[in-house]
């Protein structure tokens, strides 16, 4: 198997575009991606593109904008990982051989759903009978304070620290800092969790170029190893399941470790999937970065912010650069990467030699998670 | 290879919950589940197949009343034709079976692991407007 790097990323704010149709939504991204690569639109192999709820055939539409169909295309749906489960799918592409270039999309238009939580699966039992994501989110987070006595306003913390990076990233839809006596004074949504503790959806795209590592140097003197990409789906439980724990990323997690040839010590900088405040709780521990129930002293610490031992989220993450379901995973990889390349200003981890992403979907009665899509990258 | 016909229909979620799902008998309204025939394994809501061991060998077992409350949330922000604020939450009944379901009661008095016991409720609306049967849990009286 041949190793493989990123060599060219691209990224559009996520925002609320009601007017601008998905394929458009795409190409801008695109464009910047194959001139950071300092690739040509004919040296692409293939595309995987990932989109969650953007309809049939996302890849043809926005190539067919550039005038670059006919390659093949493959797009991916799996919820929240779709983007990430893309990269998977282009980083087997170049490794088996297949291919030496190949271009990554994660691509979404959530305003057409008009607001309100991501729309579900309305077949799935608990989807039918009420349930909502805040909801499912929440009711782990309750259980959690229970059993390890983190209070509403250590929780409310977690947008504070989201917001003090986000001010850091114009790509961030919500760059204004915060307190946690405003994140508390917003408007409930799912008891406990108030509108600041939620992610805000949007809609975007994000573009990643792959190529073989041999070739990498060709194109650019930064390339970015992909020292791992791991995708497991979550096992279905239909009894007890203890929910203050992420299972599925608990698993991955060790799995990915392992395919790098890492722990978590070794990692610089972190983006994973805070899609509400208390996940980016119990994903400090699920990737080992703490031990379970010392999140919050981790937080509190500041050794997961900017200038800490282990930064997780630099850009701000979902809850302040909103989660266009699909881009989530590879806008990650962007973020990763150029923090790798060095490229990310004011909130640029000094000497970030190894980074992870996480994104995760779910929805679905008897999982904890669908699916859980984990990578690492090393310079 | 024998021909595969599609499985018995069980009514699914979307018609909320029918007599398939609800027993009434002399200790009250209980919900009916399934009970695998080869590895014992009881499942809630109903599917026709065993997700322990893929037997289709199962039978209706009728599930107990009283379980614990494991967490719960009030939900503030749902699609239409929901009406805000509802509440829901997982109650555990014995042999490892974890229920979603909307709770009844003033949700200031619920705490993590206390009892509740089942009860017939109406929650939410149909698409035409009529209300939806369900169930709900409500603490046990102590």
């Amino acid at each position: 198997m041949r190793n493989v790097s990123i060599i060219g990323t691209g990224l559009l704010k996520f925002g609320k575009y009601p007017d601008i149709a998905l394929a458009d939504l795409g190409w801008p991204a695109v464009k910047q991606a194959i001139s950071d690569a300092g690739i040509q639109p004919g040296d692409i192999d293939a595309l995987f593109c990932g989109t969650g709820l953007g309809g049939p055939m996302p890849g043809q539409r926005i190539l067919g904008r550039l005038g670059m169909a006919g390659i093949p295309i493959i797009n991916v749906e799996n919820a929240c990982s779709s983007g990430s489960s893309a990269l998977n799918l282009g980083q087997m592409a170049i490794a088996s051989g297949r291919h030496d270039i190949v271009m990554v999309i994660g691509v979404e238009k959530l305003t057409k759903f008009n607001g309100g939580p991501i729309p579900l699966e309305k077949e799935d039992w608990e989807v039918n009978n009420g349930l909502v994501m805040p909801a499912l989110y929440a009711m782990r987070a309750r259980r959690y304070m229970h059993e390890f006595g983190l209070t509403k306003e250590q929780l409310a913390s977690v947008v504070v620290k989201s917001r003090r990076h986000a001010a850091l990233n114009p790509d961030a839809q919500l760059q204004a800092e915060t307190t946690v006596e405003e994140v508390l004074g917003s408007r409930m949504i799912a008891d406990p969790f108030t509108l600041y503790q939620c992610c805000p959806t949007g809609d975007g795209a994000a573009v990643l170029i792959l190529c073989a590592e041999e070739l990498a140097r060709k194109y650019t003197d930064k390339p970015v190893r992909v020292a791992a990409s791991h995708i497991v789906s979550g096992e279905f439980v239909g009894g007890f399941r203890d929910m203050t724990s992420p299972d599925i990323t608990v698993r991955c997690a060790q799995q990915t470790y392992e395919e790098a040839g890492i722990g978590p010590e070794d990692v610089d900088v972190a983006e994973v999937h805070d899609a509400f405040t208390s996940a980016e709780l119990m994903y400090y521990e699920a990737f080992g970065f703490c031990e379970r129930g010392e999140a919050i002293r981790l937080l509190e610490s500041g050794d997961s912010s900017l200038g800490g031992k282990i930064p997780v989220n630099p850009s701000g993450g979902l809850l302040s650069k909103g989660h266009p379901v699909a881009v989530t995973g590879a806008a990650q990889v962007v973020e990763v990467v150029r923090q790798l390349q060095g490229r990310c200003g004011k909130r640029q981890v000094e000497g970030a030699k190894v980074g992870l992403t996480h994104a995760t979907g779910g929805g679905i009665s008897g999982f904890d998670h669908g699916v859980c899509a984990i990578h690492i990258f090393t310079v | 290879m024998t021909a595969l016909n599609p499985p018995t229909l069980i009514p699914g979620a979307n018609p909320g919950l029918s007599k398939e799902f609800l027993h009434t008998g002399r200790e009250g309204m209980a919900l009916v589940g399934q009970r695998c025939a080869h590895c014992k394994t009881v499942l809630f809501p109903k599917t026709g197949i065993c997700p322990s061991c893929q037997s289709e060998d199962l039978s209706d077992e009728v599930l107990p009343r009283q379980g614990t409350l494991y967490s719960w949330s009030v939900v503030h922000a749902a699609p239409k034709p929901w009406v805000t604020p509802y509440v829901i939450g997982y109650v555990d009944l014995p042999e490892n079976v974890r229920v979603f379901t909307h709770i009844g009661g003033d949700p200031e008095q619920l705490r993590i692991d206390m009892p509740v016991v089942l009860e017939a409720a109406d929650v939410g609306f149909t698409k035409e407007g009529a209300p939806r049967p369900f169930f709900q849990f409500v603490p046990a009286a102590a």
